[in-house]
């Protein structure tokens, strides 16, 4: 029963193994953050009920965060502590901000003051 | 200073200065933690001080012993320090001392952020205390309410100390948490699932996300503070349209989860505590834990019951009162298995099990005046008076119990000796007494009608006798405190020996020597169970620890009711003495980098004017003499060889 | 560097790189930092009692130009996370040179951009305006600017032979950094700049 000092081994996932050339994938990715982009541009320029404005433009960015967050960061793909760890308080903050809107007025935006 | 050393595991080099310059490099969490320790018990008596100078004040009605203005700066400090250097201190020197050998490893998992994260402390504490040099302290109360801080109502320095000492210290906190995440997620030993591992640990880990997770918010309530006191913005400004309440509401995003960070970890000594000195597993650990776990999540939620008599209206404050008394029910869910984990043990009335029974008795007192306070009409009368104050010493004074469990407890592990049994049992009475008589008239008097922060009262209300009674009592507890001083001093000089396991504990930190070694585990222990100590000692059901001849022993090599006896059984006794384990080197960028941060902090308070005491734009040489000292220690930093 | 590649040999209870696991609860923590200003310019948001307001500084074609030149950096960074994962040295280069000075201009842009509002009267104390969203795009720039820093630190270190494909973690982890970075500007972008007043 004489242990050494030799655990399970459990090294980390990533290192030494073998890699795939991504740059494809990337390229791909990229192309549609750029259209996104435009969409997001021309969404801002045409003239549209006030609502279904700021839905598309919050949808259209919540697109390219969860692409660059998927892919580029690699989350998808990673050990689901990760994806725990940052979605967690990205969540919880999200409730947070949405609380404080709804206390100081500006949640149903009554527009501005001026 | 070499017996201290010798005391904690550490053979002193030759002379004196290489000794300290041991101590300005460790990498070590034991040494760490000492440090965190000593520090921490500095700052409880100062901050013990502070109260008695307000208990003074406050002996008598229309007392001039204080003058407004420095009684503002003594409750003030006095708060800041009890909760942001005695009580976070506190349970950082147990992070360090415990978690890695609870979860059989060998350090952190970043050990030089980790000394990184004492020195932020040290020098943020400082910062936060220069303002005294000025005499103008900090005068806001430690929740520092918009527009007081502003730079109209408040001139002078004491709001900028505010500032940057808790913006130093919430940098320290940080590091401490994302390092203390990373070591419990992945550096548990072999077979130590996390719903094996002991409740202290999960206490620590669920502290140590919420110190992620709140500090930014208060960070960004400082940082606005600073900016309208320096460059001229609007946040806090309602000549501008802004609305002060916007920092209460970022202040207590932060304060109430902040609040779970300080009785967290108290409740995990708590935790370890009653098992041991009932000989019984703890009652529903599952649910402790999950408990924890909700506490964690719903302190998000209840931010504004802080707030109910500002104006939010109904709605909000229905909300916010619903969302409060909802979190009161994981923590009665702890207190119940508490009490479930004592019925039918075998209690032994040591000097830890007294405070912990203590603590639960204070804590429930305090728990039950919050529900009342989550009872939006009734709060309605109880905000602002001494009602409150009564409240949240009963919680978070009541910690202090649970902090002094914990040194008793684990006093003996760290040092290699035991404290004075009667001596313990005189300073638990004093305190509790004291502790009492001091915070459970404040109750009366708070629905009395006194109101809280304030520096006097008129006589003639009814509320003189309370208050001068209040103020004999708190002097019991000074003196209670003063007893374990003197226990202290005493066991570190000729304390009797502790051997490894003195308590018969259940968690693997007894299974090694007293002190323990450099590198605590000559080989990692494989977990199998929950309790794994006592499941080698006892059997994986305790089945042997009542068995005729097995009283209790210390684990020496020799094991005859357990295992097979055999040394390689008990992971801290090897013949190897570790010879084989790399440890990290010391280093002393941690200590550099952390100074750089402090210079620029403290350049950034010296921006203000100099008729203030500041020195204006020379501050800028300052903050920037700190920002190259960061830079410089961070590139050592990355590129110096480790280990 | 050298303290990555150890930790990276040793035992871990999940099988995740510890920098990745630290990493990530930072920009978890971020996200606290930066929601928090985001609720304070949200919280404020049409509330300035007096001019300039956003309408009558904002140039959002010069701004979807910046932010495309941001997303567009974290193309090449992925792609440069890419190249040292396969070993090759000289593209990592590249890549991350790309990138710090795709981040620079970006930066450029910013400084460019506060000038003209300045000048139309738009400063940190007018009003609420200036003050939240300097306040908010600022220590993002600031954030851009770490991060550009650590860039150039780690091209230096390819140079000194101090970063190898050994030490590919260092490199992604930085990547990460960088990404959250612009995911902050994704967002900023929107709420501020492109949603209706």
């Amino acid at each position: 029963m004489a242990r050494t000092d030799q655990k399970k081994p459990n090294p980390a996932a990533d290192v030494g193994t073998e890699q795939h050339d991504l740059t494809v994938t990337y390229i791909r990715v990229a192309a549609v953050l750029a259209v996104v982009t435009l969409i997001e541009v021309a969404t801002y320029y045409v003239a549209m009920a006030r609502g279904l404005t700021v839905s598309v433009l919050l949808a259209l960015s919540a697109v390219k965060f969860a692409l660059v967050v998927l892919y580029f960061m690699h989350l998808k793909f990673d050990n689901k502590i990760l994806a725990f760890v940052f979605s967690g308080p990205l969540l919880l903050m999200i409730a947070v901000g949405i609380a404080l809107m709804a206390l100081f007025g500006t949640l149903i935006y009554p527009g501005p003051v001026w | 200073m070499a017996t201290f050393g010798r005391a904690v595991g550490v053979t002193p080099r030759p002379g004196f200065w290489g000794y300290l310059w041991s101590w300005l490099t460790t990498v070590d969490h034991k040494r760490i933690g000492i440090m965190y320790g000593a520090t921490t018990l500095a700052y409880l008596l100062i901050g013990g001080l502070e109260a008695l100078l307000i208990r003074l004040q406050l002996a008598h009605a229309e007392s001039r012993l204080l003058d407004p203005d420095t009684y503002n700066q003594v409750f003030t400090m006095h708060g800041l320090t009890m909760i942001f250097l005695v009580v976070m201190g506190f349970n950082s020197t147990l992070f360090n001392l415990v978690v890695p050998l609870q979860i059989g490893a060998r350090d952190v998992a970043y050990p030089r952020l980790n000394a990184f994260s004492y020195w932020m402390f040290l020098f943020g504490s400082i910062l936060l205390n220069l303002g005294w040099l000025w005499g103008q302290a900090p005068d806001v109360g430690w929740f520092g309410y918009a527009p007081l801080t502003g730079v109209k109502a408040n001139p002078g320095l004491g709001p900028d100390f505010y500032v940057m000492g808790l913006q130093a210290l919430g940098v320290s906190s940080v590091a401490a948490g994302l390092n203390f995440v990373a070591t419990i997620i992945n550096l548990r030993a072999p077979g130590m699932s996390l719903f094996k591992m002991p409740v202290f640990s999960w206490m620590a880990l669920l502290t140590s996300f919420l110190m992620i997770f709140a500090l930014p918010v208060l960070a960004i309530g400082l940082i606005e503070v600073m900016f309208d006191r320096l460059f001229g913005t609007n946040f806090f400004n309602p000549e501008a349209g802004a609305n002060p309440l916007l920092w209460q509401h970022l202040f207590w995003i932060f304060g109430h989860p902040e609040v779970y960070i300080l009785v967290l970890p108290a409740m995990g000594v708590i935790s370890e505590v009653l098992p041991v000195f009932s000989r019984k597993p703890l009652f529903g650990y599952p649910f402790v834990v999950l408990s924890g776990v909700f506490i964690a999540f719903l302190s998000y939620g209840v931010w504004a019951h802080h707030m109910f008599a500002v104006g939010l209206g109904p709605l909000a404050n229905t909300v916010f009162g619903i969302t409060t008394m909802l979190i009161g029910i994981p923590t009665g869910v702890k207190i119940f298995n508490w009490l479930a984990t004592l019925w039918r043990g075998e209690l032994k009335f040591k000097t830890p099990m007294l405070f912990a029974l203590a603590f639960i008795a204070v804590f429930t007192v305090g728990g039950i005046s919050g529900v009342m306070h989550a009872t939006v009409p009734s709060d309605y009368q109880q905000t602002d008076t001494y009602f409150i104050v009564a409240h949240f010493h009963y919680v978070v004074a009541g910690i202090v119990f649970a902090v002094f469990a914990g040194v008793y407890y684990w006093w003996p592990k760290y040092t290699g000796r035991l404290l004075d049994e009667g001596l313990g049992k005189l300073h638990f009475w004093l305190f509790f007494l004291g502790f009492n008589l001091t915070f459970g008239p404040m109750h009366l008097l708070g629905l009395w009608g006194m109101p809280r922060r304030q520096y006097t009262y008129p006589a003639g209300l009814g509320w003189d006798f309370l208050n001068a009674f209040q103020s004999a009592a708190a002097f019991l507890m000074a003196l209670g405190t003063l007893v374990f001083v003197i226990n202290a001093v005493k066991s570190l000089r000729s304390g009797a020996p502790a051997g490894d396991d003195p308590w018969d504990g259940r968690t693997l930190e007894w299974a090694i020597p007293s002190p323990p070694p450099a590198y605590n585990f000559a080989e990692i222990p494989v977990v199998r169970y929950r309790d794994e100590l006592w499941a080698r000692k006892y059997g994986p059901h305790g089945e042997r620890a009542h068995a005729p001849g097995t009283s209790r022993r210390p684990l020496s090599g020799h094991n005859p009711g357990g295992g097979d006896g055999r040394a390689s059984d008990n992971p801290g006794h090897t013949d190897g003495h570790g010879a084989h384990i790399h440890l990290p080197n010391p280093s002393y960028y941690p200590l550099i980098v952390a100074f750089g941060i402090a210079l620029g902090m403290f350049g950034a308070v010296m921006l203000r004017p100099v008729e203030v005491g500041g020195l204006g734009p020379l501050g800028w040489a300052l903050v920037g003499l700190g920002t190259l000292i960061t830079v410089y220690g961070s590139y050592g930093w990355s590129f110096e060889p480790a280990g | 560097m050298a303290q990555v590649e150890r930790a990276a040999e040793h035992y871990t209870s999940t099988g995740v790189h510890p920098s990745k696991l630290l990493m990530w609860l930072f920009l978890g923590s971020d996200c606290f930092f930066f929601g928090s200003l985001i609720a304070t310019y949200q919280a404020y948001r049409g509330q300035s009692l007096v001019g300039p307001h956003p309408h009558e500084v904002f140039d959002i074609p010069y701004t979807s130009i910046s932010a495309f030149v941001l997303l567009m950096s974290s193309l090449t960074m992925a792609l440069a996370v890419n190249s040292i994962r396969l070993g090759k040295m000289g593209a990592t280069r590249i890549w991350l040179l790309l990138t710090a000075m795709l981040g620079s201009v970006f930066v450029g842009g910013q400084v460019f951009e506060f000038t003209t509002f300045v000048h139309k009267g738009l400063t940190l104390g007018v009003n609420l305006f200036g003050t939240t969203f300097y306040v908010l795009t600022g220590f993002h720039g600031a954030h851009v600017t770490v991060g550009i820093i650590i860039l150039l630190s780690l091209l230096f270190a390819s140079f000194l032979g101090r970063l190898t494909p050994r030490q590919a973690m260092t490199v992604e982890v930085a990547g990460l950094y960088w990404h959250f970075v612009d995911i902050v500007w994704v967002v900023i972008f929107t709420v501020v700049y492109l949603l209706p007043y």
